[in-house]
């Protein structure tokens, strides 16, 4: 296809618990760093990457998110435009697991999706790098969740040890490509909001 | 249409005197007239621009002889202070409050000039910084002014002389030869469009403000704007039509446009829209809407018009006999239609005051009057004010206006002879143009010239004239007039293309109000988008929003689309309807007078083809309706085939087709504006949620806390103002109106998004939607409604409904006996009621509800919770009992005491057949529990039965007698006996001697009745020998006892006995070891050694100690004489 050499915008927005560490995730991901520091995302930042499929260039702007209620009141009119959701929770936190549900629907009705039913998601079980004892949520247990939400991919990852990210973050970008219809991906973008997020380890912004 | 204009008198004839005033010049509240003979009189207007009393004209000074000749032109260069008047073909500047000569330009003019322009503007240097100016001077213009240059073209035949200055100062002048000479022109910019005699035009460039001297104006090639004489002659008629109001007839034929010299040919300047100051104050402001930057914005639905202005030049207006036509500086004509204005006759004069065009029409010919039904008036000239924009009639008033109720300026100047209509006397009005300072103010001038009595005979005699006043209305009350028709866009339009500096001048809420009448404008076009946007940024209330939407979205809030107006600012909601009424009745009207022309044709309908053809001709000339055209196109190439009443049909097929269209249409449209709001809702969840987190907690409504239901009209009533700004209640009432909205708008449009909105926190009101989800089918998303809400009784009772339909059994209680389990503590009422019909159809799955190994089910209750399940059935009580005792650990004696209450009655339940079970289950947690009082329990025995019961709570009572009394009479049970003697002694050290003995006293001093257990007994002391003492066994033990059959006993008791003997010998060893060792061990210990020197002092008697005899004291190892020992220790114990 001849326009496969066109440019490519997916916005995917990052969603969970506070400290379930999709800070982390997005860092590994991005940046293939890792802190064992917390600090709170106030608001809402981005990072991009480009990542080529199937010989196109897609270029990925993964929003990270506050999961901090408090953090949260710069308000999310980011989600609209989304291509992709993640949802992360800490497989040793059952209830970052149990807000999944709310994380989705919340971001379903913020994002007014045109297609609701087919929305991509995808699903992220962090830190699985701690002992086995203190796991919470069984694989099977997502797994079930995961399926009983239309067949949400799902993936166990280790933002710390860099296990699983970069398969969770490529399954979101093609979910995404498959998703949107072609005429909608090559349509024009406006430029993104500028903001010196480059630099993982700056302050994050505020991008509303 | 609106009638912004009305004229009066200003100066009566006598104050006038009969010299014609052939110049008039409005500035600075002076009316400058100059007259024929050369004078100059200058009155002073008060009240000019207010509408609180007529407008008056004083006379201030009256110069005669000022000029040798009549003065041709005023004018004033604001920033020189100066009075430009041209007369006798050369132009003179006076200063002007005493009008004393300030220079001549004679020496350019050489006695030819005829006509000049002007054009002021500001120059800014574009690296300058913009600065506030406080001079006054140039104000139409942007106060702050780096430089003012002012350009004065005077057309002296062919010739065309430029005067500049700049901040005043006098510039060298330029010159440019001319082919024609000038009949009329005006400037835009840096461009004049000048109209020469030939009736051509030519535009004549100045050089750049920056330029180089040398370089010089220059005039491009001539041109006849693009309005052929076909269109000319179509047009009038054509026109006639269009302008409606206008009256007479203006077929003047002989509009030559030959070789012969043109007397007029006016070009007309045309300010341009004052919209730039405007952006620059809207950032000032926080409010947009007030601040009138709304009134430019792309986003308020303008960039049409928006793009049109940034790349158009500016206009000027060129008038010719009848026809005024628009064109660019660059000469072209409008591309939009109509292009031009075609007068019903002549014009005189026009000017334009933004954003009116008015034309003083010459009275039309007396020749074509008769016939006209018109009124006398028609032969009087006329103002006739067009609109700018689109060149629409808008206002035509006769002059002088006819005196059937004379205007109230009139009535105090009544002695005022107005000419008598019958009379017929012809009026000639003679002047309009207003060279004013600039076109901006809202007043003009004219004057009317009656000749004198009725002898037509006398023209030479002294005119009468009268000066007029033309004022126009307010902005205000001219929006408000046009608004009053429904016409509110066209009246911001109005304000837009005004020199009201854009509309910046306009009161704040005028400009707001006007601003949400455009943004429900733009919900009406359609432009959906644009109007949410516009909601957003003007704060409109939620449920104003909402309420424009249909019914199925906005329920109790929806609004008649003749309501919306009022909502929005607009007029009220009967006079809207009666409006759409009537435009229904025209059109109703129109329809059957179209029907009833159809019909006529298919009577006159011949059968050949030739005619049929001419019937298709005929619906082919017809262009009345849209419709009947398309026909007729279509019939132009079928015509021969068809039959006429095929024409009908098809016109059916047609119309089918259209409404299809139509149809197809409206829902596309209804589908985009239901995304809009939902986008808008979503946005306003946001703003509200915002809002809400800013309150105090304690201040804070919750979604779940009910809430009075409020009216659609009071929800209406929410103010317009960002949420902030409300109350936690209005707040409150908001949010209810987001949430339901958005709920009713998933519904309708993506009913997949109820079910997330209904899971997460919201403010839906449970009262609008249940119904709906019910009618839906979506009972999960109304139990999760019901359930962010607390409304658990509406849910269990909608469960228990869904059951009713539910086959499966398990499926049955399935979803309710969930939804119970994860309610908590907090609803244990509804649990408790709901439970009950649950337990009736599925006792097992029932109790579910309050054992499943879930965090809320675990929180119940226990005491409540019991009490609630006995009432059941005491089975389920026990199983529930079983599992808060044996899996929770429940140690509460309650508990324990119930359980065994159940177990006793479910032993003696007759024909019980767990009672076995329950009888062992008795008996085990009576022995496993500590958690219940034995005394009870035993006071809760039958008398009879149960013997290992009451024989475990004696035992529990520390009644071991009576336990074991139990298990050797009733049980006969010596080995439990024995066993529980065991148990005893075990876990009791205060029975430890004498447990044992109790039973064998049970053997062997049986109750009268009894046998002696010898057996048992003698069994007892063989196998506990150690643990009883021999001394009371014997006492016991009958005199006459085979000795082999206590030969075990004694045995061990002997063996016992001299193990003890032994036992204690070895003890007192040991014993003995130690007590010698401590002893020595202190004889060690208490070996002290003292060192007496010469000097060493009793620290009794102070004296020395010498070779005295002394004593140690211990511990510290004192030394004191012997004698002093007693009285040192006394004193230091
Ligand atoms: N062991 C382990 N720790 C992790 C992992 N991912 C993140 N963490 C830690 O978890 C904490 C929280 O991580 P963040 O990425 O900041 O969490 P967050 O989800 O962005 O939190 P908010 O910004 O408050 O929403 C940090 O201390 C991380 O170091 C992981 O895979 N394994
Ligand atoms: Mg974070």
């Amino acid at each position: 296809m001849s326009s496969s050499r066109r440019k490519v915008l997916l916005k995917v927005i990052i969603l969970g618990d506070s400290g379930v560490g999709k800070t982390s995730l997005m860092n590994q991901y991005v940046n293939k760093r890792f802190s064992n520091q917390y600090k709170a995302t106030i608001g809402a930042d981005f990072l991009t990457k480009e990542v080529m499929v199937d010989d196109r260039l897609v270029t990925m702007q993964l929003w990270d998110t506050a999961g901090q209620e408090r953090f949260q009141s710069l308000g999310v009119a980011f989600y609209r435009g989304a291509d992709c959701c993640v949802l992360v929770y800490d497989v040793n936190s059952a209830k970052s697991f149990e807000t999944l549900d709310s994380w989705r629907d919340e971001f379903l009705i913020q994002a007014s999706p045109r297609d609701p039913e087919n929305f991509p998601f995808v699903v992220i079980g962090n830190k699985i790098d701690m002992e086995e004892g203190k796991r919470m949520v069984s694989q099977k247990r997502a797994m079930t969740w995961c399926q009983s939400k239309g067949n949400i991919p799902y993936f166990e990852t280790s933002a710390k040890e860099a296990i699983n990210v970069e398969q969770g973050f490529q399954a979101a970008c093609k979910n995404a490509l498959q998703q949107e219809g072609e005429a909608d991906i090559y349509s024009d973008y406006p430029d993104a909001i500028k903001i010196n997020s480059h630099d993982a380890d700056q302050g994050y912004g505020c991008a509303c | 249409m609106h009638s912004p204009f009305s004229l009066s008198t200003l100066i009566p004839p006598e104050a006038l005197g009969s010299d014609a005033v052939t110049a008039t010049l409005l500035h600075a509240n002076r009316v400058i007239l100059g007259t024929e003979k050369g004078s100059l009189l200058v009155f002073d207007l008060s009240n000019a621009s207010t509408s609180i009393s007529p407008p008056s004209a004083t006379l201030v000074s009256k110069h005669e002889g000022f000029c040798k000749k009549a003065v041709d032109q005023l004018g004033v260069i604001k920033e020189l202070n100066g009075l430009l008047c041209l007369s006798g073909g050369d132009l003179t500047l006076h200063s002007l409050p005493t009008f004393a000569l300030l220079s001549s330009f004679s020496a350019q003019s050489r006695g030819a000039a005829s006509l000049f322009a002007l054009s002021t503007y500001i120059h800014q240097p574009p690296a300058a910084p913009p600065r506030r100016s406080n001079t006054s001077r140039a104000a139409p213009m942007a106060p702050s002014s780096p430089e003012i240059r002012t350009t004065l073209a005077l057309a002296c035949r062919r010739r065309l002389v430029l005067l500049a200055w700049i901040d005043g100062a006098w510039q060298t002048p330029s010159e440019l030869a001319l082919p024609h000479q000038i009949r009329g022109m005006a400037f835009d910019e840096r461009k004049i469009v000048a109209g020469f005699s030939t009736g051509e035009y030519g535009i004549i460039t100045l050089p750049a403000a920056k330029a180089a001297a040398s370089e010089a104006p220059s005039l491009g090639e001539l041109f006849t704007p693009t309005m052929p004489a076909v269109e000319k002659a179509k047009a009038i008629p054509a026109g006639l039509g269009g302008l409606g109001n206008v009256m007479g007839l203006g077929a003047l034929g002989g509009l030559s446009l030959g070789a012969k010299k043109l007397e007029k040919n006016g070009v007309v300047a045309v300010p341009r829209a004052g919209k730039g100051k405007a952006k620059d104050d809207g950032g000032k402001s926080s409010d947009g809407a007030t601040s009138g930057a709304w009134l430019w914005g792309k986003e308020w639905g303008w960039e049409d018009e928006e793009k049109e202005k940034e790349t158009k030049e500016g206009e000027v207006l060129v008038v010719r006999e009848n026809i005024a036509i628009p064109l660019t500086s660059s000469g072209k004509p409008r591309t939009s239609t109509p292009s031009s204005i075609i007068y019903p006759s002549f014009t005189d004069e026009t000017l334009v005051v933004s954003p009116y065009i008015i034309s003083l029409l010459a009275a039309p010919p007396p020749s074509l009057a008769p016939g006209s039904s018109s009124s006398s008036t028609s032969l009087s000239p006329s103002l006739a004010i067009h609109n700018i924009d689109t060149l629409a009639p808008v206002q035509t008033l006769a002059v002088p206006p006819p005196p059937i109720s004379p205007p109230s300026s009139i009535a105090e100047g009544s002695d005022l002879k107005l000419p008598d209509p019958a009379a017929q006397q012809p009026f000639t009005a003679r002047l309009l143009t207003v060279a004013s300072s600039s076109a901006q103010p809202p007043l003009l001038l004219l004057t009317s010239r009656p000749p004198p009595g009725s002898a037509s005979a006398a023209a030479a005699a002294p005119v009468e004239q009268t000066l007029w006043i033309v004022t126009m209305k307010s902005w205000q009350s001219q929006i408000e007039e046009l608004g009053q028709a429904g016409a509110w866009e066209e009246g911001i339009r109005l304000v837009r293309r005004s020199g009201a500096n854009g509309g910046m001048d306009l009161p704040p809420p005028l400009l707001r109000r006007l601003a949400v009448l455009h943004s429900l404008a733009l919900f009406t076009e359609h432009r959906y988008d644009l109007a949410i946007d516009a909601f957003i940024s003007l704060d409109i209330t939620p449920s104003k929003v909402v309420s424009l939407y249909p019914h199925a979205i906005s329920g109790k809030l929806h609004i008649e689309h003749a309501g919306h107006e009022e909502l929005f600012g607009g007029r009220p909601q009967h006079k809207v309807a009666a409006a759409i009424e009537d435009e229904i009745m025209r059109k109703h009207e129109a329809e059957e007078e179209e029907k009833k022309r159809i019909e006529e044709e298919k009577k006159k309908a011949p059968a050949s083809p030739a005619r049929k053809g001419k019937v298709a001709a005929a619906v082919d000339d017809d262009d009345a309706s849209s419709i009947r055209s398309g026909i007729g196109r279509l019939k132009g190439k079928a015509s021969w085939i068809k039959d006429s009443s095929d024409v009908l049909e098809q016109i059916a097929d047609r119309a089918a087709i259209d409404a299809e269209r139509q149809a197809k249409l409206d829902a596309k449209r209804y589908a985009t504006s239901v995304d809009e709001l939902i986008r808008y809702l979503t946005d306003r969840r946001q703003k509200y949620a915002q809002a809400l987190a800013t309150l105090l907690p304690s201040a804070r409504p919750a979604p779940s806390s009910p809430r009075a239901r409020a009216s659609g009209a009071e929800l209406l009533e929410l103010p317009d103002e960002p949420l902030t700004n409300l109350s936690p209640d209005q707040l409150a009432r908001v949010a209810q109106v987001v949430d339901t909205a958005l709920f009713k708008a998933y519904l309708a449009t993506k009913p997949v998004m109820v079910g997330p909105l209904c899971r997460i926190d919201n403010w839906c009101e449970v009262e609008e939607v249940e119904e709906l989800l019910l009618a839906a089918k979506k009972y999960q998303e109304l139990l999760d409604l019901y359930n962010g809400k607390n409304m658990h009784e509406k849910a269990v009772k909608l469960l228990r409904q869904m059951a009713d339909d539910e086959e499966d059994p398990e499926e049955k209680v399935g979803p309710t006996i969930r939804y119970l389990q994860k309610l908590g503590a907090d609803h244990v009422t509804v649990i408790f009621e709901s439970s009950r019909w649950v337990f009736e159809a599925d006792r097992a799955a029932a109790l579910e509800i309050f054992i499943a190994d879930l965090e809320e089910v675990e929180s119940l209750p226990r005491h409540a919770t019991m009490a609630h399940l006995e009432r059941i059935g005491s089975d389920v009580c026990i199983t529930y009992l079983e599992h808060i005792i044996h899996t929770l650990g429940e140690e509460g004696s309650e508990f324990h005491e119930k359980l065994i209450e159940l177990y006793l009655a479910a032993v003696h339940r007759p024909n019980g057949s767990g009672s076995d079970e329950a009888y062992q289950k008795l008996l085990d947690l009576l022995e496993s529990s500590t958690s219940y009082r034995a005394d009870r329990m035993l006071g809760r025995l039958p008398s009879e039965d149960m013997h290992e019961v009451r024989a475990i709570l004696l035992g529990r009572l520390g009644r071991h007698e009576g336990a074991l009394q139990i298990y050797v009479y009733q049980l006969e049970d010596h080995a439990t006996a024995e066993e529980y003697c065991k148990r005893v002694y075990d876990s009791d050290a205060s029975m430890r001697p004498t447990i044992f003995h109790l039973l064998l006293r049970i053997y062997l001093r049986p109750r009268p009745s009894h046998p002696l257990l010898f057996g048992p007994a003698l069994s007892l002391i063989s196998s506990h020998a150690s643990s009883i003492d021999a001394i009371e066994v014997f006492d016991l033990l009958p005199p006459l006892v085979a000795l082999g059959d206590i030969r075990v006993f004694l045995e061990k008791t002997l063996r016992r006995s001299g193990e003890r003997v032994r036992e204690g010998k070895v003890v007192r060893s040991i014993g003995r070891a130690e007590v010698d060792e401590e002893e020595g061990q202190l004889v060690d210990l208490e070996e002290r050694r003292v060192k007496i020197t010469e000097g060493r002092v009793c620290p009794q008697c102070h004296k020395r100690l010498g070779n005295s005899v002394i004593a140690i004291h211990s511990p510290r190892g004192e030394v004191t004489h012997y004698q002093c020992r007693e009285k040192f220790q006394e004193m230091n114990s």
